[in-house]
């Protein structure tokens, strides 16, 4: 198992290199570039005064050799344009928000949405079962920033229960977790649903009940670990979302997250920062989808067992 | 949170979820019955009607800005929000008192003289102290300006050297004897003490400022809030227009979202300013009792650039001159703008020193959908032409984009609209063999003196980026040796008439409209105060005896 963290590990290493690479291509091929953004309507040849200062003029090769450089064995990744603030700095002080939203919303997603999976599932066509899908399509339906505004209308506004947006204690929290968790609820619900209607009318389980092992048992113990390997799948893929893409849940609520520090480089033309933020983001995506195959080969009896057996062999 | 969470864990699934959900519910509620409603803003307390001089509470002012500021440091450069949340607590060496004002203030500098087209002697104050208590000297301009060069800040680099030639006293040479240029530099750079920058750099904390208020909070792209010194250095007989402290706490949020903001001018007990407004909630903040909404005018107009280059049909100039005929301003501003801007009645900003109030009983190309066929029929373009329209990506460019091209299809040309990335848009813009014959494009005052921005967007010897001469792409002897003559020392009045009257009757650029920046705030604020920019300085408001917010 220690040895397949470790290769997982390693393969990330050429992803992250390659996402870079790949972003810094992109952006050097975008019309317009870092000294024009420096230069604002300086005149042309103050414009190619800069660039030849800050290296742009150089071969595509060398400049992307640099800026590997810079990232991978010196782990920075300069200066913001614009802002004239350190990327690494900016995006440690930015990224642990968007984190923590980010686990929030799934950890929220993940004890609330297989519950509610597994009670549909074993309830399957019976009232419980009907609400529980009506409230997952409810849920996948519903645009994340309209659930937003709903809450803020209903709990800052109507309410007065909780602040409407900013930064500061727990209560700051509340709303955009919700917010950003709902979507995940729903499609955990629904997933775990149809992974353990999968699994309960399995061999194994009937051997379980016939065993004269007790329902939660059979559900808990041989069911349920069955099932969750779409799951984490799922989940793992939701996280990954919630982290990148909670961009528009940060704007409404005003969280200065990796999302609203993306869009606004993006729309300040900001190509360091951009490429840092991307950067920083695909690593914890690839963390991410790292610690779910983990979790699915942790769960898996089979998967566990290919480990066993390949160390048996050797 | 994570012990809810491990304990939901321990409980059947079900009984987990409710556990968090009811947790999360009632932590809200435990905080929000006292400040959780107020945190991110500021409410007077139960039923208080009382004075404002009621000792020992703080007023205090909050703020929602439509935008972000995500770094505070004074050698940034400027954006409309930052210049907000800047005012009170960093300054200029000098500035214009208000927007639109020819008059020039001092704020750090006490007095100038000009020795020659590109040289001044200046002298600061004598006893300028931060809010760290670093004296203010002539060393920290030369560092300030320093900084603002590395920095690349735009307008910095008019600056050639400072020469400190006494503690107090320095000389600023500059790189340019245009007309303004001084008072644009020192409008520019905000300053700060090099022992003040370089304490910030090594612990990361704020940079102090000279103002009369000291930032104690800044959480970048989310909120700040700044309070008032007490041991500000000016008198206040000598104090700036902007350098005036009357509410003691300012707290900026951001709310950039346009239904916060919506609800945040809903609520004026928790945000008593709200800035600056989308035109779809203007109407609806309008009616709110207790609440003021007021429009100021924007240092930004929407120019029309016509592609005069032989690349474009628009090198004709009665097709020019067709367009601007043709466009209905009255439909553009209900339609597009939801009623939240203004078309300008001649060409040049009327905030600008040197703008000419006879001008305006000129036409300028007052809609006249008769005249715009003939000057079509004279241009001899045929019915059915495709132009092309770019403009930058977004709303604004959409909706006023098809409002232009339902007024060009009344005489029987079609447009085609484009709305571009900001990272392309100059790239388009340079290439005038690209397709584009209208561009859309913002346009700003670039100094106190009106030549300043017809200089540089105007001409290819002033500050623009075109290669091929100026925004509209030709180069054009007469207008350039009209620029020249006016930014001159000998620059009079007859010659920026000369330039207007030659802009408009050759039809190059046609402005267009103007947004108005639209806030909302507490009747108990009696008058927003703005800067030279039209920034808001809350700080320098006028907030009522009965002003009942407190901290």
């Amino acid at each position: 198992m220690i040895r397949y963290v470790f290769r997982r590990l390693a393969l990330m290493i050429p992803i992250i290199i390659g996402v870079t690479v790949l972003v810094f291509t992109i952006i050097w091929f975008t019309p317009g570039d870092a000294a024009e953004v420096l230069a604002g309507n300086a005149p042309r040849e103050q414009v190619e005064e800069l660039r030849r200062l800050m290296g742009l003029d150089r071969p595509y090769i060398v400049q992307l050799g640099d800026y590997l450089y810079n990232v991978f064995i010196r782990h920075d990744f300069g200066k913001a344009l614009v802002n004239k603030t350190s990327i690494s700095a900016d995006i440690v002080m930015r990224f642990p928000k968007s984190l923590i939203f980010a686990v929030f919303g799934i950890l929220i997603s993940v004890f609330a949405g297989i519950p509610l999976g597994v009670y549909a599932a074993l309830h399957q066509n019976k009232t419980g079962d009907s609400l529980a899908t009506a409230f997952s399509l409810l849920f996948v339906s519903t645009p994340g920033f309209w659930l937003a505004l709903m809450l803020v209308l209903l709990f800052a506004y109507r309410l007065g229960w909780l602040p409407p947006y900013g930064m500061g204690g727990v209560e700051y929290w509340i709303m955009p977790v919700l917010a950003n968790c709902f979507h995940g609820v729903a499609i955990i619900t629904r997933q775990t649903r149809s992974s353990m209607l999968e699994v309960i009318r399995s061999d194994f389980v009937v051997m379980a009940r016939s065993k004269g092992l007790s329902e939660g048992e059979v559900i808990v113990r041989h069911a349920l670990p069955n099932a969750l390997i779409p799951i984490i799948a799922v989940a793992g893929m939701n996280f990954g979302g919630m982290l990148g893409g909670g961009l528009i849940i940060e704007k409404v609520f005003s969280i200065p997250g990796i999302g609203n520090y993306l869009v606004t480089a993006v729309g300040q033309r900001d190509f360091t920062a951009v490429m840092g933020g991307v950067i920083i983001t695909s690593l914890f995506f690839s963390l991410v989808m790292l610690a779910a195959d983990l979790g699915m080969a942790f769960v898996d009896p089979r998967v566990k067992e290919q480990y066993s057996t390949a160390r048996r062999r050797k | 949170m994570s012990a809810i969470a491990s304990r939901g864990m321990k409980k059947p699934w079900a009984r987990g979820l409710a556990a968090v959900l009811a947790a999360a519910l009632l932590a809200g509620c435990a905080s929000g019955g006292n400040e959780g409603g107020q945190s991110a803003g500021n409410q007077a307390a139960d039923g208080q009607v009382v004075s404002a001089a009621q000792e020992g509470r703080r007023t205090k002012a909050t703020v929602a800005l439509a935008s972000a500021v995500n770094v505070f440091a004074p050698y940034s450069k400027w954006n409309p929000y930052l210049g907000i949340q800047y005012a009170g607590v960093y300054e200029r060496l000098a500035e214009r008192e208000q927007f639109g004002s020819d008059s020039f203030q001092g704020v750090l500098m006490k007095s100038w003289e000009k020795v020659d087209d590109v040289t001044y002697d200046c002298v600061l104050y004598d006893y300028i102290v931060d809010s760290d208590g670093n004296p203010f000297t002539a060393e920290d301009v030369k560092f300030s300006v320093d900084k603002a060069h590395e920095n690349g800040i735009a307008d910095s680099k008019y600056i050639e050297s400072i020469e400190v030639t006494e503690p107090y006293a320095f000389t600023m040479k500059l790189t340019d004897s245009g007309v303004g240029i001084f008072e644009m530099v020192c409008e520019t750079c905000w300053m700060a003490a090099r022992a003040a920058f370089e304490k910030s750099e090594a612990d990361g904390s704020i940079c102090a400022g000279t103002g009369p208020y000291v930032c104690v909070e800044f959480i970048s792209g989310s909120s700040t809030q700044v309070e008032k010194r007490d041991d500000y250095w000016q008198t206040p007989e000598l104090t700036a227009v902007t350098s005036r402290a009357n509410v003691d706490v300012i707290v900026y949020n951001t709310v950039s979202e346009t239904t916060q903001m919506a609800i945040s001018t809903e609520d004026p007990a928790g945000t008593q300013i709200c800035a600056w407004l989308n035109e779809s909630i203007v109407e609806d903040a309008r009616t709110i009792p207790g609440v003021t909404v007021e429009s100021k005018e924007s240092i930004q107009m929407k120019t029309i650039v016509f592609n005069a280059s032989e690349y474009s049909a628009c090198s004709s100039e009665a097709l020019r001159k067709a367009i601007c005929y043709a466009t209905d301003n009255d439909a553009l501003i209900t339609g597009a703008l939801s009623g939240i801007g203004y078309a300008p009645p001649t060409f040049g900003s009327p905030y600008a020193i040197g703008y000419n109030k006879a001008w305006e009983s000129g036409d300028y190309y007052n809609y006249d959908i008769e005249k715009a066929k003939a000057m079509l029929a004279e241009a001899g373009i045929p019915e059915g032409t495709v132009l092309k329209f770019y403009g930058p990506a977004g709303a604004e460019t959409e909706k006023t984009g098809s409002v232009l091209a339902s007024c060009l299809a009344a005489i029987g040309l079609k447009l085609e609209v484009n709305a571009v990335e900001a990272a392309t848009q100059s790239t388009y813009l340079n290439d005038l063999a690209s397709g584009w014959d209208i561009f859309i494009a913002a346009t700003t005052l670039k100094g106190p003196y009106l030549i300043q921005s017809y200089s540089y967007y105007c001409s290819s010897v002033g500050l623009n980026n075109q290669v091929n001469g100026a925004m509209w792409g030709v180069r054009d002897d007469d207008f350039e040796n009209l620029v020249d003559k006016s930014n001159s020392k000998d620059g009079a009045q007859a010659d920026l008439d000369a330039i207007h009257d030659y802009v408009v009757d050759n039809c190059y650029v046609y402005q267009w409209f103007s947004n108005y920046f639209t806030c909302s705030y507490v009747d108990a604020i009696k008058e927003t105060v703005t800067n030279f920019k039209n920034n808001l300085v809350v700080g320098a408001c006028e907030f009522s005896a009965d002003y009942a917010y407190y901290e």
